[in-house]
């Protein structure tokens, strides 16, 4: 029964964070500043995290590779294939979760505790659409650009690292990379990327908002926000993956 | 003038508020006082619009609210000022930028009248320099004439102030009392202050609220008040031995 009144309270959340805003400009302005916060801000732990994932996948499946039938180049299809499918879209989305979500929950609960949320409303903003909304837009925008980016990045560090380490030669790996392309596969993961960027900002700031007493239940909630939100991700992963592939 | 007719209030299953009858009047700085958890916040609250009442009326001069559409609640809204306790400004934008953002979201000024807008209510609370810096580089007292300079900004015609001595010393206390009173004249506003500082209440209580577990227990002004037979309110008012001293003298 509580499960289904806070689904319901989170559906309501939802439809008002979608309402139409006050005054275009000042919604225009902080859905910038989200860009800016959600996207740049994320960016450089992205290219880090996938370059190195891309390098070690590389050695990984060489490693595995024992048997000297198996082609080479399937080293530059594997990885492909991880950071395409899996990697770039959910691993990433993991990571935003952890790092954007419990921003996001600690941010608006913080707002909630010190009256900012009540001196909006008190204003007659909405205060759901204007604190919300532009979150929720600027992931849409943000994470499938941060999904090919990190596509790009961890292909870009198996390579490199597959040559230094003399484990593929440059050719073998970018014949790999050709081999049995299937651009539904980003298709694929640019929704999976969509679903999750609306699954990684609005669960923490329903956490968030509806945050009651001090500064340790805004900590609480950043924490059950994340651990929620990671978990929805997975659910939805393996729901996607069943219609979709 | 503010209205109150028969509030209730009650959260679950604990009543909060109990048949509150009382008037705020236009151009004078109206207290609501009483002790810690006694309703008056929830009643501010309330008639603010924050909290849904569960029965009575509150009327801002002829206009009920609780008959309002949400397009009348919004109108309303602009003519509504509010001093939060902590004073609630929003940490991600500057002093200047808070104290424009009620103009940025209603009014059609330019943006070079926007500034010289936020600039004159600034200065009018004292505020000098500031303007470029955050909130948490601003002391609490700061805080507060930002609160309410960004209450005014709108030129509304109530000011709404939740306990804004709450925190700070009591130079700096009559500083924001007498600020607050200032401000009532010169724009002819209806003001309420909830408090339970007694140097406020001698200080700027043009008209008194008493507040205790949920209902008003007396109405008056500050002469009233130290006349008073109400137990509960002699109980809360001449609390400390200072106070009963000066009721022996008076």
């Amino acid at each position: 029964m509580k499960f289904l009144n806070r689904l319901g309270l989170y559906i309501i959340f939802i439809r008002k964070a979608f309402s139409r805003p006050e005054k275009r400009s000042v919604y225009t302005k902080e859905l910038m500043s989200e860009f800016e916060k959600l996207g740049l801000n994320s960016i450089v732990l992205v290219l880090i995290i996938s370059f190195f994932i891309g390098a070690v996948l590389t050695l990984q499946t060489a490693y595995n590779m024992e048997n000297p039938l198996l082609p080479r180049y399937l080293i530059g299809y594997l990885t492909r294939e991880t950071m395409l499918l899996e990697f770039s879209s959910t691993i990433v989305s993991l990571i935003l979760a952890g790092k954007i979500g419990s921003n996001i929950a600690s941010e608006i609960g913080s707002m909630r505790i010190t009256e900012q949320i009540e001196a909006l409303e008190t204003m007659g903003v909405n205060s759901v659409s204007y604190l919300v909304g532009p979150k929720i837009i600027a992931s849409f925008v943000i994470n499938p650009v941060l999904y090919i980016f990190s596509v790009f990045i961890g292909i870009l560090g198996g390579l490199l690292c597959g040559i230094v380490s003399g484990v593929v030669n440059y050719e073998d790996f970018i014949y790999g990379l050709h081999f049995s392309f299937n651009p539904y596969y980003v298709t694929y993961s640019i929704v999976k990327s969509l679903f999750f960027a609306f699954i990684f900002t609005s669960i923490p700031a329903f956490y968030g908002y509806y945050v009651q007493g001090g500064a340790l239940e805004v900590g609480k909630a950043g924490t059950k926000a994340v651990v929620d939100s990671s978990i929805t991700i997975l659910v939805v992963n393996l729901v996607l993956t069943q219609i979709m592939l | 003038m503010i209205r109150v007719e028969s509030l209730d209030k009650a959260f679950d299953a604990k009543k909060v508020l109990s048949d509150i009858n009382v008037s705020f009047d236009a151009g004078k700085v109206n207290l609501i006082i009483g002790k810690s958890g006694s309703g008056k916040t929830v009643l501010l609250k309330s008639i603010i619009g924050l909290h849904t009442i569960d029965s009575g009326h509150i009327y801002y001069g002829d206009r009920d609210l609780a008959a309002m559409n949400t397009r009348q609640v919004k109108e309303l809204r602009k003519e509504i000022g509010v001093v939060f306790q902590g004073g609630a400004l929003f940490d991600s934008l500057t002093v200047l930028e808070n104290v424009m953002f009620p103009l940025n979201l209603f009014s059609d000024l330019t943006e070079g009248e926007k500034i010289k807008r936020a600039k004159f209510c600034l200065n009018r609370v004292d505020l000098f320099d500031a303007e470029q810096l955050y909130p948490s580089e601003i002391s609490g007292g700061m805080k507060k004439r930002v609160a309410i300079a960004r209450a005014i900004v709108l030129e509304p015609k109530y000011l709404f102030c939740d306990e804004p001595n709450s925190g700070l010393d009591p130079l700096t206390s009559i500083v924001i009392d007498n600020l607050i009173s200032e401000i009532t004249h010169e724009y002819q506003m209806t003001t309420v202050v909830n408090t339970h500082d007694m140097n406020s209440v001698f200080e700027i209580g043009e008209k008194i609220v008493f507040i205790h577990e949920g209902r008003k227990e007396w109405e008056g002004d500050k002469d009233g008040i130290a006349h008073t037979d109400n137990e509960h309110l002699n109980d809360f008012i001449f609390s400390s031995e200072l106070f009963k001293k000066i009721k022996n003298v008076l």
